[in-house]
Parts: structure tokens; C-alpha cells; sequence
């Protein structure tokens, strides 16, 4: 389905996107048709995205472009997209923001339907938590815990099986 | 990180799961212990592929047995833990119940090592909390998953050793020929179950004959749901000779399973003659 749209774009084709504040973009047309719902806001007069601005959008869509030539993941290939669990380098630099920068950017992915680029997110947030204690998780995060005492031990006691793995 | 949708986090607690295709577990055991929110979304994602070869884990399973379940090993005098009921029912979220090189005995056996402090190598121990066990997994989490061929192996071996259980739902669970096979030998050995729903298991031609060989000599069953299976012409024939043989069953439900017309005419022939 989507290669009958990628192919009828050129490369000079352009279309306008708006960020929810104002900010306009424009950018190539195959981006566009790669993430159908960026198509969506297409032709930006007075369509703009809602919930994502401008910086975020123009992060977005700057990964969007460096990625424009890889190939397309099947949406059934999820355990093998996982199973990677390497990020190249450039990606690595592109999220080495600030915390609060990458969460926007995920929940712009998320928002966008922008697959590699969730995944991309979930996986950075997911190696920041690796081999550290609830503690430092939280912590980490500026996360308030919300158990009670007798309730986390409960949970580590039925739980403790995990912990060896 | 407050402001991510569960999605997200799902999927960020997706990729702690997973390492070079191996699954790790440690990672995911910290998050869980963050807060209430988290702990919601992971213990799903920690519990559809428990290990199985751990005495905490057989440890928190028996703490998921019901009263019937428990009365299994009162005969065995072993003292089960006796904590406070769990917080989740664990095993209701498990998909996939790895039982290759007796993952589960082995728990168990590290289990009763670490409880009572002495070399445990009674089999007949070992098969009957593992039978409890499965029966609760059975009874938590059944009917809507995959418990997969190599669970359906521990089924027929459950359901050889002489037990209560009357009625087994192992609907939509990927058994496969292979350990359908088992079960429907298991069936020749087991005379207590009289209702079996295998239903949606892909269990092919060649089960479904043995299948009818069980139903020869098996006269406890009066319910066997087989629908939805491939079974195939072939064996539609072998189960309608069964039906002739067998005096014991009472309903069966063989639809969507590719007999073909003549065939569908003879069981139906067979079950005018014989169940009336």
C-alpha cells in the first residue's frame, strides 16, 4: 500500500506542516507519505498538528529526514524490531537531549505514528533503566513512590524470581 | 516520564525485557517495584513468560492454590506457605509455559530442597505438586491463550497420573498434533475426566485418529468438543468406527473440521445409532 505512494512522490515535491504553535515547516513529500498521518495536516494554511510544537516537531522531522531512505519495517515485525536492541550512533547523538525533550519527542512518535522513532525513544528510556535499583529509577526520573511498605515487600516476595534473570 | 501513556511505557518496559533475543528479567523486576502505576503495567509483561526453574516462583504458584488444589498434597504432609493471599493473580497472565527439560519439576524440586532442608528425589511428590500446580494454571488462565506443545505435554502427563479432575478446557491453545497426540493417548490411561473442550488447536489428521483410538478404549469421557481442528476425512472415518465402539460419550461437537459431506453423514449415521 505504501509503496504505490512513496514512488508517485519526487524528490522536489514539498508540503507544509504547522507545529500547534504557529511554526510552519516544509518539508519533503515522501516524509509525508512514509508516515501517513503526517499527510493528515497536510496543505497548511489553517490545519496545524495539535499537541506537538515546534521544537518538537522540528526534532521529529529532522530524524524523519535522516531516516527517509530506510527501508520500511513491516507493522507484523515487532519481535524482531525489539530483538535489536543496538542504536546506531547517530540516533544515539539525536537523543542524548534533555529528559524532558525526549519524552516529548515520544509522545509526539506516539502521537504521529512515527513506529522506528517510538521504538528509537522506548529503547533510549528503557537502557537508562537498565541494572539500577527501583531506588535510583525513581530517582532517575523524579518519580514518587507510591507503595506502601508492606505492599512493596509483598510485591518483592511474589515477585523475587525475577530478580535472578 | 509522568506524562507518558501507558503505550509508551509498555514499550519501554517491552525493550527492558529483551536483550539479543534473550529475556531478562532483573530490569523489569526494579520497575515494578517504582510505583503502583508501573507495577500495573509490568507484572503482565514479567508473568507471560515466567521461569519456570526458580523456587520463589513455585513459591508464589502455590500461594495461588485454591482449597481443592491444596487438598492434592494433604496425603504428603508438606507445609505450604502460608502468606497472605497474592496481590495479582500472577498466573493468570501467563501465555507461555516453557516446560521444556522439565523446567518445572526442577522449581519444584529446588523448592522443597530450600522448605525442608533435605534431598528430595521423591518423584511421586514432585508429579503431584506438579500436578496442582497446572491445575491451577489451568484454572487461572485458560481458554484464551497459548499455552503452546510443550504444555499440552504436561497435560497428558497430568492427566495419566490418576486424578480428580473431571473437566479440562484447553480451548485456542496452539497444542499442535504432536502434544495433542499425548493427550488423546493420555485419554486411553485417565478415567476420571468426562468433559474435554480441545477445540481451535490445530491438531490435524494424524491426531485426530488416535484421537479414535482413544475413544475406543477410553469410558469415562461423555463431552469432547474437537471442532475446528483439521481433522480431515481420513479421521473423520477412524472417529466414526469409534463411535460405534464407544458406549460412554454423549455429546461430541466435531464442526469446521474439513470431513466433507459423506463423512459429517456417517458421524451423524453413528450418532443417531449409538447415542440414542
Amino acid at each position: 500500500m505504501d509503496n504505490g505512494t512513496s514512488n508517485s512522490a519526487s524528490e522536489n515535491e514539498t508540503i507544509t506542516l504547522k507545529s500547534c504553535d504557529g511554526i510552519e515547516f516544509h518539508i519533503d513529500a515522501r516524509i509525508a507519505n512514509r508516515y501517513t498521518l503526517l499527510n493528515n495536516w497536510n496543505g497548511g494554511e489553517s490545519a496545524c498538528i495539535p499537541n506537538v510544537n515546534g521544537k518538537v516537531l522540528e526534532k521529529v522531522l529532522e530524524w524523519c529526514e535522516h531516516h527517509i531512505n530506510d527501508p520500511q519495517l513491516n507493522c507484523g515485525d515487532d519481535d524482531s524490531r525489539r530483538r535489536n536492541t543496538i542504536i546506531e550512533e547517530w540516533d544515539e547523538n539525536f537523543l542524548s537531549c534533555d529528559q524532558d525533550m525526549l519524552f516529548e519527542i515520544i509522545l509526539a512518535a506516539n502521537y504521529l505514528e512515527i513506529k522506528p522513532l517510538l521504538d528509537l525513544g522506548c529503547k533510549t528510556v528503557a537502557n537508562m533503566m537498565k541494572s539500577k535499583s527501583p531506588e535510583e529509577i525513581r530517582s532517575a526520573f523524579n518519580i514518587d513512590n507510591d507503595y506502601t511498605p508492606e505492599e512493596e515487600e509483598q510485591f518483592r516476595k511474589e515477585n523475587e524470581w525475577a530478580e535472578d534473570y | 516520564m509522568k506524562t507518558l501513556p501507558n503505550e509508551c511505557l509498555l514499550g519501554i518496559f517491552n525493550n527492558l525485557q529483551t536483550c539479543n533475543g534473550n529475556l531478562f528479567y532483573r530490569s523489569l523486576f526494579s520497575c515494578l517495584l517504582v510505583n503502583r502505576k508501573w507495577c500495573r503495567i509490568i507484572i503482565p509483561i514479567l508473568w507471560s513468560k515466567p521461569t519456570l526453574r526458580n523456587k520463589m516462583f513455585i513459591r508464589t504458584c502455590l500461594l495461588l492454590l485454591n482449597v481443592e488444589e491444596q487438598a492434592l498434597l494433604i496425603p504428603f504432609n508438606i507445609t505450604l506457605p502460608n502468606n497472605s493471599t497474592p496481590l495479582f493473580k500472577y498466573t493468570s497472565y501467563i501465555s507461555h509455559l516453557n516446560c521444556r527439560s522439565n523446567d518445572l519439576g526442577l522449581g519444584i524440586k529446588y523448592w522443597l530442597e530450600n522448605e525442608f532442608h533435605f534431598n528430595f528425589e521423591a518423584f511421586p511428590l514432585i508429579s503431584i505438586i506438579k500436578y496442582s500446580l497446572i491445575k491451577m494454571f489451568l484454572r487461572t488462565n485458560i481458554g484464551y491463550n497459548q499455552l503452546g506443545s510443550e504444555c499440552g505435554k504436561i497435560i497428558a502427563e497430568t492427566l495419566c497420573i490418576n486424578t480428580t479432575l473431571t473437566s479440562l478446557n484447553i480451548e485456542r491453545n496452539q497444542l499442535g498434533s504432536e502434544s495433542g497426540k499425548v493427550i488423546a493417548e493420555a485419554l486411553c490411561k485417565n478415567n476420571t475426566l468426562t468433559s474435554l473442550n480441545i477445540g481451535f488447536n490445530k491438531l490435524g489428521s494424524e491426531c485426530g485418529k488416535t484421537f479414535a483410538e482413544a475413544l475406543c478404549i477410553n469410558t469415562t469421557l461423555t463431552h469432547l468438543n474437537i471442532e475446528f481442528n483439521l481433522l480431515g476425512s481420513e479421521s473423520g472415518k477412524a472417529i466414526t468406527e469409534a463411535l460405534y465402539v464407544n458406549t460412554t460419550l454423549t455429546s461430541l461437537s466435531i464442526k469446521c473440521n474439513q470431513l466433507g459431506f459423506k463423512c459429517e453423514l456417517a458421524i451423524a449415521e453413528a450418532i443417531r445409532r449409538t447415542f440414542n
